[in-house]
């Protein structure tokens, strides 16, 4: 038989006779249907599946939606256990704070300066910049600088700093209520920024590597305020020692120097050059005393200070 | 024999738990199965093989059927081209056949003599058809997805929107594939033609 020249027609033309596998077809089919699989049908999917595509697609809705809230869960329980001090919630809150400070007006920012003494923005740049960036609780930032534990008040005459209840006239900054973001600066300062519930930077301070202390806090105290700054050293291996000075408009700087020795027995404390006797009950050694300046008077922890001769 | 669609769906609910439903479907689609892959394979034992492989797993998979974007038969093609193309990745696999399945799963096992004589008949009288046997020789050297759009489209006539909804391409790209399938086929004619000169 001559072999008919093939060409692409012919699979448009070619007819194919349908097959009937009989044998395997029956032989197929019986094995199929006495299979004990029809007995050990999963009746845990009977309820699943019956009913429809209806119910098919309300069980698949339902399934996504288990899966959906067990996923959200536990997403938000890791979130809920990791530690606020991550890099990541760092990084957010320095950015959330530079936003800030970067929309506020030339007049609003110039304040904001003043009050932190710093230009806010370059420092929440800087933090922004730093590779160590981490945010603390307040517990965590007491736990590092111990010297610092309830906050400042200003006022327009005074500069307190101290674990103590304030005098009535000032106002507290609750440092309860604040974040802290904790980086290494350029110039090697470890470097400590307070931020608001708002969001704004309302007091910074940084330590040098020889334990200098520089401290700036946001004016709490409205007008006639006097943002503190102060300037700490201490040094755990050798007697304590801290000095702070704030300025006053109306009275000047004041200068202060706490003196520790043997373990905090010996006390002493210099108030713009003049000393005072510290009063009996305050101990020194537990954190950095009230200290305030009415007039001529000194007081320290609100007790009136008798100068010493 | 076909039925309409809602008897069809509910045959299909009612085959997820009793077998003689499961066996008016199996009656419904066993010859378009078994034609499909006889067209699609050169040797009808293979061919007999993947068809019980293609209702083992059409009964035992039927709970994870649903008609929302795909019909029973196309399911079955889907089966069908997915084993096909296990088949081919690994020659040596052992398919479902009915012993396999006894064995395995303490099916009956039928006597095998005579399906033995009807795979030999079967394959006889498809090389009777001449020019099928020709076609499918140059069929089979092309890659598995020409083969599968081309018997679909010519040998089980299915439209393009039924080669879409088995195969899960989109009908832009299955007329595409058609294109090239066909050129790619008259390219292996014309060279057989040359050679048999």
């Amino acid at each position: 038989m001559k072999k008919q020249k093939l060409n692409i027609s012919t699979i448009e033309n070619t007819e194919v006779k349908q097959i009937d596998l009989q044998q395997h077809r029956h032989a197929l089919r019986k094995s199929l249907l006495t299979s004990p699989y029809w007995e050990k049908q999963p009746n845990i999917f009977i309820f699943f599946l019956k009913g429809g595509e209806n119910i098919m697609l309300k069980n698949k809705i339902a399934t996504a939606g288990i899966a959906f809230t067990v996923v959200a869960v536990i997403f938000v329980s890791i979130n809920a256990l990791l530690p606020k001090n991550t890099t990541a919630y760092a990084e957010q809150l320095a950015q959330q704070s530079y936003q800030k400070v970067v929309n506020l007006t030339p007049g609003q920012l110039d304040i904001l300066k003043q009050k932190v003494h710093m230009d806010p923005s370059e420092l929440l740049q800087e933090a922004k910049n730093a590779k160590d960036l981490k945010a603390l609780t307040y517990d965590q930032f007491v736990n590092e600088y111990p010297m610092i534990k309830m906050g400042y008040s200003t006022q327009s005459s005074n500069a307190t700093l101290g674990a103590l209840p304030p005098h009535p006239d000032t106002e507290i900054l609750d440092m309860h209520s604040l974040k802290f973001l904790a980086f290494t600066d350029a110039n090697g300062q470890k470097v400590v920024v307070g931020i608001d519930q708002n969001n704004f930077p309302v007091f910074a301070f940084s330590t040098g590597k020889n334990g200098e202390m520089n401290m700036t806090v946001h004016d709490q105290g409205g007008n006639g305020g006097n943002a503190f700054f102060g300037t700490m050293k201490y040094n755990s291996a050798k007697p304590q020692e801290s000095g702070i000075s704030s300025s006053d408009a109306k009275n000047g700087p004041m200068r202060v120097q706490i003196q520790m020795n043997d373990g905090g027995k010996t006390q002493t404390i210099t108030v713009n050059g003049k000393n005072y006797a510290v009063p009996a009950g305050v101990d020194l050694s537990t954190g950095v005393p009230q200290i305030q300046q009415r007039g001529a008077n000194v007081y320290i922890n609100g007790v009136k200070a008798t100068p010493a001769e | 024999m076909y039925m309409d669609l809602i008897e069809e769906k509910q045959l299909i609910e009612c085959a997820k738990d009793d077998p003689l439903a499961f066996g008016k479907l199996y009656d419904a689609y066993y010859p378009k199965i078994s034609n499909y892959l006889l067209h699609r394979l050169q040797r009808s034992d293979v061919a007999a093989d993947i068809t019980s492989e293609v209702f083992f797993k059409g009964m035992t998979k039927l709970h994870t059927f649903s008609w929302r974007n795909i019909s029973f038969l196309s399911w079955l093609y889907k089966i069908a081209n997915n084993e096909i193309k296990m088949y081919y990745r690994k020659k040596e696999r052992k398919f479902f056949s009915l012993e396999f399945l006894f064995e395995h799963s303490y099916f009956e096992i039928p006597d095998t003599t005579n399906i033995e004589e009807e795979y030999i008949a079967v394959e006889e009288e498809l090389s009777r058809n001449v020019q099928f046997r020709d076609i499918q020789k140059q069929l089979i050297k092309l890659p598995l997805l020409y083969q599968e759009i081309l018997v679909l489209r010519y040998f089980e006539e299915k439209n393009l929107n039924e080669i879409s909804e088995i195969t899960g391409k989109n009908l832009n790209t299955i007329k595409s594939l058609l294109s090239r399938g066909k050129d790619k086929l008259r390219k292996k004619m014309e060279e057989e033609n040359e050679n048999s000169k």
